[in-house]
């Protein structure tokens, strides 16, 4: 392992800054190494901050499946948990597996009833709200607040970057493939991710100066060329700004600085993909997209043909990761919304259970051989897992990446939240502790990793009746957030 | 359980028998007309457009900017540079479909509603690849490079004809005349082809920029204030020019209807009919229409087996193109028409295509496609329930409904049987249809979802449930208000005498035109329209002419799509 404080030239420059904008700012992305140097150094390493979201419930019927059934750092891993001490290294001691958890949640659908921080009753998407933003979700597929990433973009210095590993709805919630919502101009304004990794590639690294000279003239020529026409565009956006209306103007203020975001990119001086920071592999062609092929098409545990999909979310999500990982590794981004799955995800989960049964069915006891619950629940506690497995792949690159006197992991807070736990549903009225539901935000859970500002992998602990997005904004203060996350204002002490 | 493509036209053949072949002719992307460019040539004013009525608010005119969709930008290349990069807009976070209002429940089922067109770093980032592959993929291309610019530059330093490029395929893109500065502008990548990039770095860059330029991405309408109503603006003539083809094909307007545009023909209704009976005649609208129906009736994005989605899609476009445009028939018989277009090719008696009789098989018009029955899909077999819901609130533009949660139902979980009575489908239902807190709602969707049951997820037919063998389908259903009937091909002659379907077509195609929920004031308005479209044998041609033909289609007000 190298170290990063000697790679000093990816202290990374630009061109002066942005011609001709009117004095206009607004969100301007901040790059770290634009801090003069003392300041920099004064605030010690960076901190990265991570906010990962699954679209399932950890458990239903059989909670035991995923929670472990002892603490601290020496839990016994279960089915749902399995990667925490598996392919990637024994991470029970660098992460804090929180259960106990909960959404508070009205009895109908009524917005007056919503508690602060809760759900109505319905259930699918209406936990995505509050775990993200804090606030709570009027309706379901409602999300009223801003998502901590753009809540932490002025305390790091950049606005977030935001990857999606499911690759397409595949049968419905076409409104649930985002994570990450920011103000804009008093409207709050959902974005939308990358879903290509070739396309993360592309932006973060393929200017990394390579090695190769015949490569590395290449990539001058294509970043001359961009600069130029991105020249053009400002230059037409500025023009054409001048002459919109003040609503018009909004509208498209978003789009103007995204323009101008992607110029800063481009702009960027390339670092030498030298030391810790390198150039990953050109990922290629994304992996196919197939809503149903007669190869997969589905069946369930009563016989019937199902329609699923898949778009190898098992690698977009590992391409993801190994993304994320390297751009907190050459400080190119410092602030990532990483959504593994859509709420209530309807990917194929052949990958993980070899049966063509979508993820969500699995919630349902199918999956399973018919009349037998528990095969379905371990079905179900797999696919659980591999969402744990894409957190887990993530915290042991970063783990395994040395920065300072500690590791890239030490200076993270990276969080990864659930759609559900398990209990009462009052969308059903049915479901308790002995007789569980999937659809319910009774029970749940998350998983942090990661010590900065301070905080403290415990391995599995019990926060009976603490908020999930208490944890979330346990890791934005790790980071050196001051503010609250909606209408949750206190981290969760036992985090630090 | 595979289903294979030959298996499933068997079962189609079986049921309808052989007809009428046909030739399909393909549809081709039209050559750019190379014109020299009319670059200063003014909007001017449009002296005949009668004044907004006085007796209320001028209906759907509060509109925001609207951003292409990825299928409009799509299209719009390929019609001005030749170039799909369908594949490439593939890596962009797809439009959202069948968006629900959190407040009225009502479903807008197209791609375009503006207020979720909202940009971000990824979008745009995106973006940039995939129309950076358009311009270096038609600069790439001789062939291309000469038919579809107007001169060929001998040299770096060939500026009268980088002029020409720019402002050519300018118009063409922004939909508009490029004014003297912007034209100033992009010579500026003349420098890339004089530091040593050549000829095609200078187009490259040039298209690059056209295509990237807010000016390409977003349809902007700035008007002038109405000089009898300054709450309105007034189109130019070239944003009514992209109103007509964009609601036509999707797509900005080709060289003749810009040169309208800088004419000032657009300003009438009679000009403004004219120019859009030329672009219905044209094989985009066929492919326009086609997407129209296929996202109103929920199968833009069917669930189906991957070797049937592109034969059904084929048998759904045809019918909708005979009816529409090749017949000019009345828009009812989309859905009682008693023949289908079958595309399993191979499969069929001499090959190819063809029409096919559907007389006597219970299937009839879109409703009997299995584009149009892969909807409802659920529990691993058809849901009665969503199946009336999506006739519902997609053809009736109805509210949603949803289970009220003090009646604590889980919608994602099938109806169990109770045990030791019947496990056949229908009795299985029958629990929320005879529960009195249920039945309000169950009465009335599964009520139509029933009619339909003799045809499973993919549209086969079926005698019998496929998991429950002892059961047979009976297949019978009502619609409330309009009667009862079996089958998709009765459920489709019900739909087609119904008012609430005609009005429902005149809200949805109001919706795909202008991106945009309808507002309460503009009832009023979707009543007339359906009046006329009614009194007027009910073609949608002809409601298409009407519509470009009101007042409204040259006006947008001053607030936008404020509240």
């Amino acid at each position: 392992m190298t170290i990063l404080r000697n790679v000093k030239s990816l202290q990374l420059g630009r061109r002066s800054f942005l011609r001709g904008l009117g004095g206009v700012s607004i969100g301007l992305p901040f790059l770290e190494c634009m801090l003069d140097s003392k300041r920099a150094r004064a605030q010690g390493m960076p901190r990265r901050f991570a906010m990962i979201y699954a679209g399932q419930s950890t458990g239903f019927a059989q909670p035991i499946q995923f929670e472990p059934s002892d603490f601290g750092t020496a839990f016994t891993t279960t089915v749902g948990t399995a990667a925490l001490n598996g392919e990637h290294g024994d991470l029970r001691g660098d992460v804090s597996l929180v259960t106990g958890l909960r959404i508070p949640y009205a009895g109908s659908n009524n917005a007056d009833d919503v508690p602060p921080t809760g759900r109505v009753a319905g259930f699918h998407d209406s936990t995505r709200g509050p775990l993200i933003s804090g606030v709570r979700a009027y309706s379901q597929d409602d999300v009223s607040g801003p998502s901590a990433d753009w809540l932490l973009a002025p305390t790091l210095g950049r606005n977030p970057l935001i990857v999606r590993a499911q690759a397409e709805p595949y049968r419905g919630g076409e409104g649930r493939g985002r994570i990450s919502f920011r103000d804009d101009n008093g409207n709050l304004a959902g974005q939308d991710p990358y879903v290509s990794p070739r396309q993360v590639w592309q932006s973060l690294f393929q200017g990394l100066t390579p090695q190769d000279p015949v490569e590395a003239e290449r990539e001058r020529l294509r970043i001359q060329r961009d600069q130029s026409v991105l020249d053009l565009v400002r230059g037409s956006s500025e023009r054409l700004r001048n002459r919109l209306g003040v609503r018009d103007r909004q509208r498209l203020e978003l789009h103007f600085e995204a323009l101008r975001e992607l110029e800063l990119r481009v702009d960027a001086v390339s670092p030498p993909a030298i030391g810790i920071c390198e150039r990953p592999i050109d990922p290629g062609a994304d992996p196919t997209v197939v809503v149903v092929s007669d190869d997969v098409v589905g069946v369930d545990m009563d016989g019937n043909l199902r329609d699923i999909g898949f778009g190898r979310e098992d690698l977009r999500a590992r391409l993801m990761a190994d993304f994320v990982h390297m751009a907190f590794a050459c400080g190119v981004e410092n602030n990532v919304s990483f959504q593994v799955s859509f709420g209530q995800t309807f990917i194929n989960s052949n990958f993980v259970t070899g049966l063509n049964t979508d993820i969500h069915e699995l919630s349902h006891y199918s999956g399973g051989v018919s009349g037998v619950q528990d095969s379905a629940q371990i079905n179900h506690a797999k696919s659980v897992n591999w969402h744990v497995d894409t957190f887990a792949y993530l915290a042991s690159k970063l783990k395994g990446t040395d920065e300072g006197d500690g590791t890239l992991l030490d200076h993270t807070a990276m969080v990864l939240l659930f759609e559900g736990g398990w209990g009462y549903d009052p969308e059903s009225g049915q479901g308790s502790d002995d007789d569980p539901r999937a659809h319910s935000s009774e029970n749940m859970s998350v998983l942090v990793a990661g010590r900065a500002g301070g905080l403290r992998p415990q391995g599995h602990i019990r926060v009976a009746g603490g908020h999930p997005a208490q944890a979330l904004l346990s890791c934005m203060r790790g980071v050196g957030y001051e503010g609250s996350l909606g209408e949750v204002d206190n981290e969760l002490t036992e985090l630090f | 359980m595979k289903i294979p493509a030959f298996a499933h036209l068997m079962m189609l053949i079986t049921a309808v028998g052989c007809e009428q072949v046909i030739n399909v002719e393909p549809v081709a992307a039209s050559v750019v007309d190379v014109r020299p460019p009319a670059v200063d040539d003014p909007p001017g004013d449009i002296p005949d457009e009668p004044p907004p009525p006085a007796d209320g608010p001028v209906p759907f005119v509060h509109l925001d900017v609207r951003r292409l969709t990825l299928a409009e930008v799509r299209q719009s290349i390929v019609d001005v540079l030749g170039v799909d990069v369908g594949a490439e807009l593939s890596s962009i976070a797809p439009d959202p479909l069948k968006l629900e209002d959190s407040d009225s429940k009502l479903v807008f089922p197209f791609d375009n509603l503006a207020s979720q067109q909202t940009s971000s770093l990824p979008y745009v980032d995106s973006m940039k690849t995939a129309l950076d592959s358009a311009a270096d993929r038609f600069v790439a291309d001789d062939a291309l490079r000469a038919a579809r610019l107007p001169c060929a530059m001998s040299s770096v330093d060939d500026e009268p004809c980088a002029r020409e490029i720019i402002a050519v395929v300018g118009r063409r893109l922004w939909r508009r005349p490029l004014l003297a500065d912007e034209i100033d502008a992009f010579v500026g990548a003349m420098a890339r082809g004089r530091a040593g990039g050549g000829v095609n770095e200078t187009v490259v860059v040039i298209i690059r920029a056209l295509l990237l330029s807010p000016d390409f991405l977003f349809r902007i309408e700035q008007g002038t204030v109405d000089v009898t109503d300054p709450s309105l603006l007034r189109l130019d003539s070239f944003e009514v020019a992209s109103r007509l083809s964009f609601l036509a094909w999707g797509a900005g307007p080709d060289d003749a209807l810009l040169d309208a545009a800088a004419a000032n023909e657009l300003g009438t209704p009679n000009e403004r009919e004219l120019q859009l009976q030329r672009l219905l005649s044209d094989g985009r609208a066929r492919r326009q229409l086609g997407r129209f129906h296929s996202m109103w009736f929920g199968y833009e994005r069917p669930q189906l087996p991957s070797t049937l989605i592109a034969p059904m899609r084929a048998e759904a476009d045809a019918l909708v193109d005979k009816v529409t445009l090749i017949d000019r028939a009345p828009w009812r018989e989309v859905l009682t028409r008693n023949e289908t277009f079958v595309d399993y090719g191979l499969a069929l008696p001499g090959g190819g295509p063809a029409w096919v009789s559907t007389e006597g098989s219970g299937r009839g018009g879109l409703l009997g496609q299995g584009s149009f029955l892969a909807n409802g899909a659920k529990f691993g077999d058809t849901s009665p329930t969503t199946r009336g819901a999506v006739i519902q609130t997609l053809l009736f533009c109805a509210p949603a409904l949803h289970p009220d949660p003090s009646l604590m139902v889980n919608v994602d979980e099938a109806p169990a049987a109770v045990e030791g009575e019947s496990n056949c489908k229908i009795d299985r239902y029958a629990q929320h249809r005879n529960d009195g807190a249920c039945a309000g709602c169950h009465a009335f969707l599964d009520g139509t979802g029933f009619g339909l049951e003799n045809f499973d997820a993919t549209g086969a037919y079926r005698a019998t449930e496929t998991a429950a063998p002892e059961c047979t389908i009976e297949g019978t259903g009502s619609v409330p208000g309009s009667g009862e009937f079996s089958g998709p091909a009765e459920l489709g002659v019900l739909l087609a005498s119904s008012d609430g379907v005609n009005s429902c077509l005149v809200t949805q195609l109001v919706r795909f035109a202008t991106g945009h929920r309808e507002r309460e004031e503009d009832a009023a308005s979707i009543a007339r329209l359906t009046e006329r479209f009614v009194a007027a044998e009910g073609r949608l041609d002809w409601l298409m002419v009407d519509v470009v033909r009101q007042p409204f289609f040259v006006f947008r007000h001053v607030d936008g799509g404020a509240q």
